[in-house]
């Protein structure tokens, strides 16, 4: 059942609207959110392939699972990161009020709706220059909580962050705080849809709605996550301005030393700077947006 | 004066961008830091600075630079967005200023805003010139993070309307007056009305602002009028915000920095497409509009007034009250300190004067003439018992021998004729009800050849954009003034207004 969770009218004939899908009811509640960069596509796969499998599939489904497709459908559908006209980050603007702006009440009516779900997943599709590999993102402060649940999500890592309080505003710390569990993914790109990593991704929710007791339908197993902490974790920043190419695939296995890439000048034909890799290990985050500058990030890699 | 590249960011396709700083004053001090633009839209944050090094190049020049004071300005970190026309970094859209304090191995604005960071750390003061996100007409003020490191009176110096508190939600921990004030710097965010374009006035009076500033720390020498009587202080929280229930076309009919009664109308919203009326919106209580949406195309659950009640207000400067008028006052006696330096060069000082001092308010005029004329005996009147105990408190060590001080108005003054060979009004005249009869009475009380001086940090109410924050408040003109004056009876009748085109003293005789 499609149902409104924040209505606003917009200035000119035009009303907001953030909208969910509800399948079925009673028992345990699952929330899937995703949609609240503009620019982060991977979620609308997963929620088009969750939602058909259970409209195809009622009477494997025990509990109730929400799915929220657009928590910033302005932004979507104008390719927008951020909330248009004001240009804010969405993303950091939780928990909201019902006493503020338009973007603060939107921020609590999604609050509110959410809030007291068995589980809830925020999926994100990093950014338009860089890819990631299926990974959930815990902070510190939720992990023992948290692990258990993400364990089943069928994801590559698991990366247990430090607490930084700008990540207060974030929907998931919101939502952490008062007690429903949500979980973080990040996968692929802006842009654009990786079907594999969806598809991954949807077996993994499968598996966790079995764990949890909602789906009565066979899963399949999932490959046990690497877990990691920010320790783990090496980055290479652009030192020269210019264009990157990358020399490793991503989700590759590299080595100290290594070559990751190389920034080029276009004009002059010159390599502006060689760039090697930190650490052995996977290499789980790499630019794919050429155009570089002084400190833009070109990976992550998993190891040391 | 000495202009240095700070540091310099690289780009593909584009020259590298050079951040520029401006120092004057104490090369071996950090007295006060002043950042304008970090976002691309930050125009009249530039202007501003600009001016400001301007006017510091020429007080440097002419010697008005304290030797214990270093300065520095930077009119814009992010030209590259500047020159695009976009408001964040341009590459990524992310805001410099929200990333404090910075990270050098960070990614591209994480590293501007730590090389900006570590210019700006370690100052005393911190003043950074800043934007509101929202599309709207604000009244200039200040604006300081609660951090339990703030002084919020400190702001008073700048004479801007109002300074505001702010509680700090999770993404503020990453702005720059945020994290001055963690780092030791007392930090200020000035907000001007204008951002995307230069508006002279606005800007002149966010430039007048900071100079007020540095005069008032002592770090110039150059006194600079006081903008308002007193800046009101309240945390943004205690504003009462009106939302729009509909959307549409706004239009306004008050505008930011009326005064409004419970129940008027401030604005409408509009359908845009067939006229009809959608909502209008009353204010909830007697106040001031601090901040209106632009009167423009407004969403459902936006913004559109944010009022400051009245009751909100501490201090009305016509009547100070209790502890806030007391504060008021206080701050009074500090901020009117470069009229009376100026002003009392105009007065023929002489040993043994009888003096009265109409409208003695805090008591810092008493306490320093007191200091100019050896021996003379004082007399200080107001009609707010709450300035007549201050006035006495200021001054204990010396009443009931050199000063005396009772409550009493200016039209009606307990003293016998010819008693005062001078009559002193500082920053008071504004609000005297009947200013021909309390002239007349001043002249009764004066003896004859006895001088009457009025210093008054305004004189061109035209160009001075104070809030009405008390009833009956005017401004005269030194042509006013003189008229008054001449019909009082006064003779050898003088006008002298300071450089800025406010400060007026206004010196007669009485024949």
């Amino acid at each position: 059942m499609i149902e409104n969770v924040v209505e606003i009218p917009l200035a000119v004939n035009e009303k907001f609207q953030i909208r969910k899908n509800r399948f079925g009811e009673g028992g345990k509640r699952l929330a899937v959110v995703t949609g609240t960069h503009g620019d982060e596509l991977e979620g609308q796969y997963v929620c088009w392939k969750q939602a058909k499998l259970l409209r195809e599939n009622p009477d494997s489904l025990h509990g109730t699972v929400d799915i929220y497709p657009a928590t910033n459908p302005l932004g979507i559908s104008t390719m927008t990161r951020g909330i248009p006209l004001c240009d804010l980050d969405m993303n950091r603007t939780f928990p909201g009020s019902h006493n503020g702006s338009m973007s603060e009440e939107i921020a609590a009516g999604l609050i509110d709706d959410i809030k007291g779900a068995d589980c809830a997943l925020d999926i994100h599709a990093s950014n338009t220059y860089l890819r990631e590999i299926p990974q959930i993102r815990i902070n510190e402060i939720s992990a023992k909580r948290l692990v258990p649940l993400a364990k089943h999500l069928n994801m590559n890592l698991i990366w247990i962050h430090s607490a930084a309080t700008v990540l207060e505003s974030t929907l998931a710390y919101t939502l952490n705080a008062m007690d429903t569990p949500t979980l973080v993914v990040e996968m692929g790109i802006g842009l654009r849809l990786t079907r594999d990593y969806g598809d991954q991704l949807v077996a993994g929710i499968l598996s966790l709605m079995k764990s949890m007791g909602m789906w009565s339908d066979p899963v399949v197993p999932v490959a046990p996550p690497i877990v990691s902490t920010d320790g783990h974790v090496s980055f290479v920043n652009a030192t020269e301005s210019g264009i990157f190419i990358p020399s490793v695939k991503h989700a590759s296995h590299v080595m100290k030393g290594q070559e990751v890439g190389l920034i080029v000048d276009s004009l002059t034909g010159e390599v502006s700077e060689r760039l090697l890799s930190p650490a052995t290990g996977l290499l789980f985050t790499l630019r794919e947006y050429p155009v570089v500058y002084e400190g833009s990030l070109i990976a992550r890699i998993l190891g040391g | 004066m000495e202009k240095r590249v700070l540091f310099t960011i690289k780009s593909p396709y584009r020259q590298s961008m050079e951040v520029c700083g401006w120092f004057f004053g104490n090369p071996d001090k950090e007295t006060v830091a002043v950042m304008g633009a970090l976002r691309g839209n930050e125009v009249q944050q530039m202007f501003i600075c600009s001016r400001l090094i301007q006017r510091l190049k020429t007080l440097e020049d002419e010697g008005k630079l304290s030797p214990d004071a270093g300065i520095l300005v930077i009119p814009c970190a992010n030209q590259f967005s500047m020159n695009v026309g976009k408001r964040f970094w341009a590459s990524d859209n992310t805001d410099i200023n929200r990333m404090f304090p910075g990270y050098e191995l960070g990614e591209t604005t994480q590293r501007i805003a730590g090389r900006l960071f570590k210019c700006l750390q370690g100052y005393k003061y911190g003043i950074h010139l800043v934007s509101l996100y929202l599309p709207s007409d604000i009244t200039p003020h200040i604006k300081i993070m609660s951090t339990g490191y703030e002084q919020t009176y400190e702001a008073d110096a700048f004479g801007l309307p109002y300074v505001i508190t702010r509680d700090p939600v999770p993404f503020d921990t990453t702005t720059l007056n945020y994290n001055w004030q963690v780092w030791d710097t007392q930090a200020f965010s000035l907000y001007t009305r204008e951002t995307d374009h230069v508006d002279i006035k606005d800007a002149r009076r966010g430039l007048f602002a900071i100079l007020r500033f540095l005069y008032a720390k002592g770090i110039t020498t150059d006194p600079v009028a006081d903008d308002v009587k007193a800046p009101v202080h309240f945390n943004e929280g205690n504003m009462q915000a009106l939302l729009s229930e509909a959307g549409g076309l706004l239009l306004l009919e008050a505008e930011s920095g009326d005064h409004v009664t419970a129940g008027q109308t401030l604005g409408k919203i509009f359908d845009p497409c067939d006229g009809s009326l959608l909502q209008t919106f009353e204010s909830p209580s007697d106040g001031r509009v601090f901040f209106t949406h632009h009167a423009d195309l407004i969403d459902g659950h936006e913004i559109a007034f944010r009022i400051v009640p009245d009751e909100a207000v501490e201090g009305d400067p016509s009547r100070p009250d209790g502890e806030p008028g007391v504060r008021m006052l206080k701050r009074m006696n500090d901020s009117h300190a470069p009229l009376r330096k100026w002003g009392f060069a105009h007065i023929d000082w002489h040993p043994g004067m009888r003096i009265l001092d109409i409208g003695c308010g805090g008591g810092a005029t008493i306490a320093e003439m007191a200091a100019l004329a050896a021996d003379s005996k004082i007399s200080g009147i107001d009609y707010q018992k709450t300035s007549v105990d201050l006035t006495a408190e200021t001054n204990r060590e010396l009443i009931g021998t050199r000063v005396d001080v009772r409550q009493a108005d200016a039209a009606d003054i307990p003293y016998d004729d010819g008693t005062f060979d001078l009559v002193t009004a500082v920053e008071t005249v504004y609000f005297w009800p009947d200013l021909s009869e309390a002239l007349k009475d001043i002249m009764r009380v004066l003896k004859p050849g006895g001088q009457l001086a009025i210093l008054n940090d305004a004189s061109n109410p035209d160009e001075v954009d104070w809030p009405d924050v008390s009833t009956g408040l005017t401004i005269y003109t030194p042509r006013e003034l003189t008229r008054f004056l001449e019909e009082a009876g006064f003779s050898d009748i003088n006008m002298d207004v300071a450089e800025d085109g406010q400060m007026l003293a206004a010196t007669a005789r009485k024949a």
